[in-house]
Parts: structure tokens; sequence; C-alpha cells
């Protein structure tokens, strides 16, 4: 053995690892869930958004334009951040055998990407509501894998929404 | 692949032949290059898996092409 590790002194060997993805084992939905309230958030802010006459002078369309912009770009960067963090949990860590307890799982996170989608394309305030609702019950069925109880706490978000937490 | 395989363990290689069930192989998976175990193969594809089943995420089945080795020996 020591020969073979004084060879490698001479001749580095090729780095090899047992895994995919580092840190490995390290998983939470609540970034998802976050950013499914920023969605909501996002949505509520472009719906709320009025101008003073039905026909605003340029500096006031200027303004509401770039607000617009400001916040469909946050809008829509937070849908891939929820798609994104849902599809790394859902495929990195959920393994077959939890498929037989949560039978509905592969349709929850079908559900989430549709959402997300809709939510992204368009000014959709039930989309953005149906997306949270459906993290939601992605956190409850992650955390009730590992044994943990959860809890839907106010967020204290301007959303008003609630927020799932594993005790 | 704890408890068989630890980080800074060095493996050797030897490519002959395809591997079984069991065995531990060396893989190329876009440009970087993995050690795990095979689980099966079935349709000319190589399903391979990670001993420590806690940590380890799960791998698309790989293809022959792939394998850079058997791991024959650790040290």
């Amino acid at each position: 053995m020591r020969i073979l590790r004084l060879v490698d002194k001479f001749f580095s060997p090729q780095v090899v690892y047992a895994h995919c993805d580092v840190p490995c084992g390290i998983y939470d939905p609540h970034e998802a869930q976050v950013a499914a309230h920023t969605v909501l958030r996002m949505t509520n802010m472009i719906n709320d958004l009025k101008t003073s006459s039905s026909d605003p002078d340029f500096e006031e369309r200027k303004r509401i334009i770039s607000q617009i912009s400001r916040l469909t770009k946050v809008k829509e960067d937070h849908c891939e951040i929820v798609k994104h963090q849902v599809r790394i949990i859902w495929g990195d860590y959920f393994k077959p055998d939890h498929l037989t307890k949560y039978k509905n799982l592969h349709e929850l996170v079908f559900q989430v990407m549709k959402q997300a989608s809709a939510a992204r394309q368009n000014i959709d305030l039930v989309a953005a509501q149906d997306l949270l609702s459906s993290v939601q019950k992605f956190a409850e069925i992650f955390w009730d894998t590992k044994g943990r109880e959860t809890v839907r706490v106010k967020s204290g978000y301007p959303t008003e929404g609630e927020i799932v937490l594993s005790k | 692949m704890l408890p068989n395989f630890s980080p800074g363990d060095h493996v050797l290689t030897f490519n002959w032949g395809l591997p079984k069930s069991g065995n531990v192989i060396v893989f190329e998976v876009k440009d970087a290059f993995y050690v795990k175990r095979v689980k099966k193969i079935k349709d000319n594809l190589i399903y391979v898996t990670g001993d420590n089943m806690k940590e380890s995420s799960k791998i698309d089945p790989i293809d022959e092409g792939q394998i850079t080795g058997k791991v024959i020996w650790k040290y």
C-alpha cells in the first residue's frame, strides 16, 4: 500500500467523488416557501399599482412602467427559485420508498411547476395563491418524511400568509 | 460510500470486462468521476447506488462507455 501511495505522489491519481452534489443530505423547503410568498407579494403589488388619472402624463407613465418592470422581474425570478428548490428536493432527496406513503407527491410537484409557470407568465393572483398552498403541502410532506411534526405559523410577511415550520 | 470508502481513500481500477452487481466501479459523468456500487444491469444500462443509503443521492443509470474501471484495490 505504501508503494502505491508513493507512486501516487509522482503520478497524481484522478479525483473521484462518491456524491453528485455537495453538501449531500442538506435539504430544506424553507427557501421555496419564501420564494412563493415573494411571488404572491409581487403579484399583489402589481395589482395595487394605480395611476392618478386615465391619461397620466409622461413622467407618471415612466414611473409606473419602471415599477411594473422591477416587480415583474422579481416575480419571475422567484417563480424560478420555487421550481428550482422543489425540483432539487424532489429529484435528489425523495426516494422511491417515499412514494408508497405519499402517493400524490409526483402530482403535487407537477402542480407546483405548472402553478409557478402560470404565476410567472401572468399577473395571476389565484395562481400565486395556489402556488404558495402547494409549496406548503410539499414542505409538510418533506418534514413528515423526517419524522418531524410541522406547524403553520403567521409568516409576518406583507402577504399575511402562513409558513410551514418543523417543530 | 461510507463505511466501505472514506474521503481520502485511493482506489485502483481494472477495466477488463463488464462489472457485475455488487462491484464497485469508477465512472465518468459530465467530466467528473464518481465511485458507486453496481446495483443491477438491465437493458445495457448500469444502475448504480451508494453504500451510505442515508445520504447517497440518486444518479441516473450509466452505460458501459462511461465506466473507467472496476475497483480492485483500496489503499
